[in-house]
């Protein structure tokens, strides 16, 4: 082919190629599904057919109180079907799904629990199923929790954003954990309220709940409390030397800990058990103080305004410490009533070795304040001297220059 | 006047073949690649056209509980052999649209959907959770 024969190939097969469009191709073979999106799923149906085993278990070994040897070679059958089966349905990234996926947290199987937040994640949940996805955030078992915030990640939406933020996993671990008893710890629970497992931890003295339906925790609250309510930030200035003398405190604990810790000899690390526990002693010391820096913070897009009722105040040394305290807030991520209760988790006498520093501390502070006041106090004095003589000068003037007039008869 | 409206048409077009941006002749490469690209893509489309039309057949067939709609396969009938006119070097990669593979794959896969949403469904049914309780914060 010439050069010349070649150029008139191309314009032609360009021009040919311009006018016969692919849309156009299939567009004219099927009018009727132009601009239709692939349906993936099947529309919900009473008689999707359930597999012979996940029947059999269902049927057999499901529910309490069911001990049967066969149940456990079932059981593992049953888990590993309904697995894949929830990676079917997560793999179709069609939302329809998530509502059905979401009542196998239902299940007692932690795998199974898990496997369902990664099949929600894999769908991608939104905004609108936030709802729904609230109450799953709170499993008692640490690892479905870890689950649930990688899958409330996984979402679109500014709920969604809040929730992951709310929703800090703070443990590990496959065996369910039980509310804490906070009568134990001589503080009242209102009625109707939930337990939030990853935001109570007695070791460093917090039990976070969250109100269910329409109760009001600060009606309860206030008939038991001693003082307040206040203000989260003036409860925080009013006992600011308390509120130091406790981290104080926690400080010299954690510190006393961590020499303990040094002087154990670390296990062998082939003993692989004793030394996941050796590490996991060690990590727990500093997590604690973390976790109750991140407990006490109360960002305001997370809890609103909070307030303070305080349940006990005690003398300890020389100040009075309040030694129980509930903080009432909005959970603005949960879209409920929260509250947390406090209680100071430090001996008296580790805070009398902190008040000791405080006190001076106070005292070089409150000297400060009275020499500011004395310097205060002598400004304004020395203001008003300075006024006083301005008019006595202004007046002198004015009478000077009267008389002048009078002198020169005008 | 409409004699000469002819020939103008004519000689404008003429023109502009002529007058054509030389790029296209320069890099023949260049436009073979872009004629791949869009065989690729209009693969793309048939395939989901495909699949769309496969699952609306479905429907149809489930409600009438007969194998009455048989769109998708109309749709191939009339559009592949368009398709392979046009990007021949494509022929093979479309073979399972011929052989009916594709059908097979997709109602495999819909099979194992529904029964993987039966499963769900019937264990969500017999919730046995000990923390449910603890689930029902907004309750």
């Amino acid at each position: 082919m010439k050069p010349g024969e070649a150029r008139w190939a191309i314009i032609t097969g360009s021009l040919i190629l311009a006018f016969v469009s692919p849309s156009l191709l299939t567009q004219a073979a099927s009018p009727s599904t132009a601009g239709q999106q692939p349906a993936t799923a099947a529309p919900a149906s009473a008689d999707d057919p359930v597999d012979p085993i996940v029947a059999k278990f269902l049927r057999d070994c499901s529910g309490k109180g069911v001990k049967d040897a066969s149940c456990d070679k079932l059981r593992n059958d049953f888990v590993a079907i309904l697995k894949e089966d929830l990676l079917t349905l997560g793999a179709t990234a069609d939302r329809q799904y998530i509502p059905d996926i979401a009542r196998i947290f239902r299940r007692r199987e932690v795998e199974l629990r898990i496997a369902a937040a990664d099949a929600i994640g894999m769908i991608g949940p939104e905004d609108s199923d936030v709802n729904m996805l609230i109450p799953l955030a709170n499993d008692a078992v640490p690892d479905v929790r870890q689950a649930v915030s990688l899958m409330i990640s996984r979402g679109k939406g500014s709920a969604l954003t809040l929730l992951k933020e709310r929703t800090i996993p703070m443990r590990t671990g496959r065996t369910p954990e039980k509310p804490l008893d906070a009568a134990k710890f001589g503080l009242p629970v209102a009625p109707d309220s939930a337990y939030l497992f990853d935001s109570s931890d007695a070791a460093i003295g917090r039990l976070s709940y969250v109100a269910k339906g329409k109760s009001d925790p600060a009606q309860f609250y206030k008939a038991k409390a001693k003082k307040g309510p206040f203000k989260l930030e003036e409860f925080r200035q009013q006992y600011r030397f308390q509120l130091q003398d406790e981290q104080e405190a926690l400080n010299q604990a954690q510190e006393a800990a961590g020499n303990e810790m040094k002087k154990v000899k670390p296990p062998d690390p082939t003993n692989l058990q004793a030394f996941t526990e050796y590490m996991e002693k060690i990590a727990s010391v500093g997590a604690r103080q973390g976790s109750r820096i991140f407990l006490d913070s109360y960002q305001p897009n997370l809890f609103g305004a909070p307030s303070v009722y305080i349940l006990e105040e005690r003398q300890i040394g020389q100040r009075s410490y309040p030694t129980r305290y509930v903080v009432l807030y909005q959970e603005q991520a949960f879209r409920s009533l929260g509250y947390r209760l406090s209680w100071m988790t430090v001996p008296d006498d580790t805070i009398k070795t902190a008040q000791a520093a405080s006190l001076a501390e106070e005292k070089e502070e409150l000297a400060r304040k009275k020499e500011d006041d004395v310097a205060k106090k002598r400004g304004e004095a020395l203001e008003s001297l300075t006024k006083k003589k301005d008019d006595q000068q202004k007046k002198q003037f004015k009478k000077g220059q009267a008389d002048l007039e009078k002198e020169l008869g005008f | 006047m409409a004699i000469l409206r002819m020939p103008l048409w004519g000689l404008s077009l003429y023109i502009v073949m002529l007058l054509w941006p030389p790029s296209s002749l320069a890099g023949p490469e260049k436009a073979l690649s872009a004629y791949a690209e869009m065989c690729t893509d209009d693969m793309g489309k048939l395939y989901k056209q495909v699949e769309a039309l496969e699952s609306l057949d479905n429907l149809n067939n489930e409600a009438k509980k007969a194998s009455v709609s048989g769109k998708a396969q109309e749709f191939i009938n009339k559009s592949l052999p368009k398709f392979k006119e046009r990007c021949p070097t494509e022929a093979n990669s479309i073979k399972d649209l011929e052989n009916g593979h594709y059908f097979q794959k997709m109602a495999a896969a819909r099979e194992k959907r529904k029964k993987a949403r039966g499963d769900i469904k019937a264990t969500g049914d017999n919730p046995d959770s000990e923390s449910f309780e603890d689930l029902s914060l907004q309750q």
